[in-house]
């Protein structure tokens, strides 16, 4: 039988995971200044979505060659 | 130290981003499986906190104006493979987690190798405005580098701008003379 798998938005996701009560909230809260860097986020999803197939194919080929080389390369 | 690192809502807008991708990853990465990955939101979230952290610092050390420079996505590409393969975000929940059902790189660990060198072109593609390919030789060789060996962040930050610097000119002469 084929499985589904979890559905989340990455609103659920963030909600979930920065509880005031929980574990995970004091490592990135209640800080006042900030770096920055260069991003695109909407860049970054567009060629995600763009490469990933391409991406996973290549490397579900590439992983292949585990199979054949059962001695480590020196 | 504290007034260089990423502040909440930035973490957040970074959060969303990466769980959005990783979303789309896992839907690509699941077509025609019978056994499905998703993401665990807490693990996701500690590898990007930590990742950010990381960009920090090396702003922090090695920037003279660390508040105004930004630092290009080859750092912010380098420290995500790191942190992904470390809490391996990606998880398979009906397989009880259980990795090397087949062979020992038919399951988590290679699910989440995948994922960061995924995330690491794309950032890199972004930054050199090219949608290159890695050759399948060179993917076997990150990806069992990543499972077997060890590569330190210092050495992809530089194997990146290698393959930057490539995939802007096309030209070897960009890298070696």
């Amino acid at each position: 039988m084929t499985e589904t798998r979890t559905r989340m938005t990455a609103s659920e996701a963030y909600a979930a995971v920065s509880q005031q009560d929980g574990l995970l909230y004091h490592i990135a809260h209640a800080r006042k200044e900030n770096s920055s860097d260069d991003y695109d986020g909407d860049a970054l999803k567009r060629v995600s979505a763009e490469t990933a197939s391409s991406d996973i194919s290549r490397m579900r080929e590439a992983s292949k060659l585990f199979r054949d080389r059962s001695i480590p390369r020196g | 130290m504290q007034d260089f690192l990423f502040d909440e809502a930035t973490i957040q807008e970074r959060f969303k981003d990466f769980f959005d991708i990783a979303d789309k990853f896992c839907d690509e990465y699941n077509e025609g499986q019978d056994v499905k990955v998703e993401i665990d939101s807490s693990l996701l979230y500690l590898a990007v906190v930590a990742i950010y952290d990381d960009v920090a610092r090396y702003k922090a050390y090695h920037l003279p104006n660390p508040i105004k420079q930004k630092a290009n996505p080859i750092k912010r590409a380098a420290y995500a493979v790191k942190w992904l393969m470390h809490f391996s975000p990606l998880i398979f929940p009906q397989m009880g987690h259980a990795t090397g059902r087949h062979a020992p790189e038919d399951a988590d660990t290679l699910a989440n190798a995948m994922f960061a060198l995924h995330f690491a072109m794309m950032n890199l593609r972004v930054h050199t405005g090219t949608n290159f390919s890695l050759k399948q030789e060179m993917h076997f060789e990150l990806i069992y580098d990543l499972l077997y060996r060890g590569l330190t962040t210092d050495s992809l930050i530089l194997l990146f701008d290698v393959v930057s610097a490539l995939a802007i000119t096309g030209d070897v002469s960009s890298v070696i003379e």
